[in-house]
């Protein structure tokens, strides 16, 4: 497993950690609900990782089954999260030409 | 040509055993095992970083209240004092022991058996959370579930083997009788979603006002009677309208709350009506 694998990994354990136990303390509004701190970092690998990579699927992947965990309805959010990822990549393949830091 | 036949072939069969999984995980027996232990791991650290949000939630709601700090200021001097003398004398155990002794003083534990267990999160985008007792500890889902102040929190929905989801009083499927005000107005309090509720169906030639106390009535079988909801903050009225409704200002608040009691009525049904007339006799 690379260094950039475990660093994403264990930054979504410790994301969701705060998101289902801590974050309730504090935020509340319908945007919480859709949007929360897993969604950052899966989407700005997404979209910083050079073409080629993979990591961005990995990540939509475990962020989208650890939000299903503590979800009512297992599946929504791995769809959600592997649906965006899908996107990103499609836009950024098809139409777009930025430079790759990863 | 065949390369790129051949990733659509690849494309479409990960698609495909992604879904067929997520249906395998979907059958309740799979779902129900994988969420028990994955929570099992998980619940340690949970429980501490709970605790540390309702404690940094306190700590930040005082400036929110600036105008009473002055006040709230020496109160929490004197709670510090407190506690910190009751932590040099007790541990855990005895903590809780405490807490156990200060509820089973309520008139509740004449009938109903109270179990504590400790919140460790919230679902994400629901408004339920997750406790740490589960059917190992005879929870079953249905059983309302309360704070230490006899204010209600929400339902039992649904129940594993170490854990259980609380429907909390704020979800939007959540309905149940309550009473308003001295005068005991009838109503039906409605959870409204993102940790708000009001009540319904209140009769237009009753008055209700703001700050009315809203308490929980043994009519909805949900909760005992005589639990605080919270208090009555907007009333709206119209002509059109048969019902007056009102938002409520709730007593139980997930900031620092961090433990919960789960009532399982001792004498259900018919013989709970009976036990006063027997205890009379």
């Amino acid at each position: 497993m690379s260094r950039k694998s475990l660093v994403i990994i264990l930054t979504l354990v410790f994301l969701a950690l705060a998101q289902i136990s801590f974050a309730p303390h504090f935020i509340v509004g319908w945007w919480f609900a859709w949007f929360n701190l897993i969604d950052v970092p899966v989407l700005v690998v997404a979209l910083l990782e050079k073409r080629k990579n993979n990591l961005g699927w990995a990540a939509a992947f475990l962020g989208g089954i650890i939000l299903d965990m503590y979800s009512a309805h297992f599946g929504m959010w791995l769809a959600i999260m592997v649906g965006s990822v899908a996107f990103i990549k499609f836009i950024l393949k098809k139409y777009v030409s930025i430079p790759s830091f990863w | 040509m065949q390369t790129s036949l051949t990733r659509s072939i690849g494309s479409i069969l990960i698609v495909g055993a992604l879904a067929a999984a997520i249906a395998v995980f979907n059958l309740p027996f799979f779902n129900e095992s994988l969420r028990n232990s994955f929570y099992s791991a998980a619940a340690p650290l949970q429980r501490g970083v709970w605790v540390a949000g309702a404690q940094a939630s306190g700590f930040f709601s005082s400036f929110a209240r600036a105008n009473t700090a002055g006040v709230e200021n020496e109160n929490l001097r004197k709670r510090v004092t407190e506690l910190t003398a009751r932590a040099a004398l007790m541990e855990e155990v005895k903590r809780e022991n405490d807490f156990l002794r200060q509820s089973l003083n309520l008139d509740l534990g004449k009938e109903y058996d109270l179990k504590m267990a400790d919140i460790i999160g919230k679902l994400v985008s629901e408004d339920r959370l997750l406790i740490n007792k589960g059917s190992r500890d005879l929870v079953e889902a249905g059983m309302p579930v309360i704070t230490s102040e006899k204010a209600a929190v929400g339902k039992v929905s649904k129940v594993y083997d170490n854990f259980s989801e609380v429907e909390l009083i704020t979800g939007k499927s959540f309905s149940f009788d309550v009473k308003i005000g001295d005068a005991g107005v009838d109503g039906l309090a409605r959870g409204r979603g993102e940790m708000s509720a009001g009540v319904d169906l209140v009769p237009k030639d009753k008055e209700i006002r703001g700050g009315d106390v809203v308490t929980t009535s043994r009519m909805g079988g949900i909760f005992p009677a005589g639990l605080v909801v919270g208090r009555v903050k907007d009333v709206t009225k119209n002509d059109v309208e048969t019902f007056q409704s009102a938002s409520i200002e709730l007593a139980f608040g997930i900031g620092t709350a961090s433990r919960v009691f789960i009532a399982n009525e001792k004498y259900p049904g018919i013989l709970q009506a009976a036990l006063p007339e027997a205890k009379k006799k």
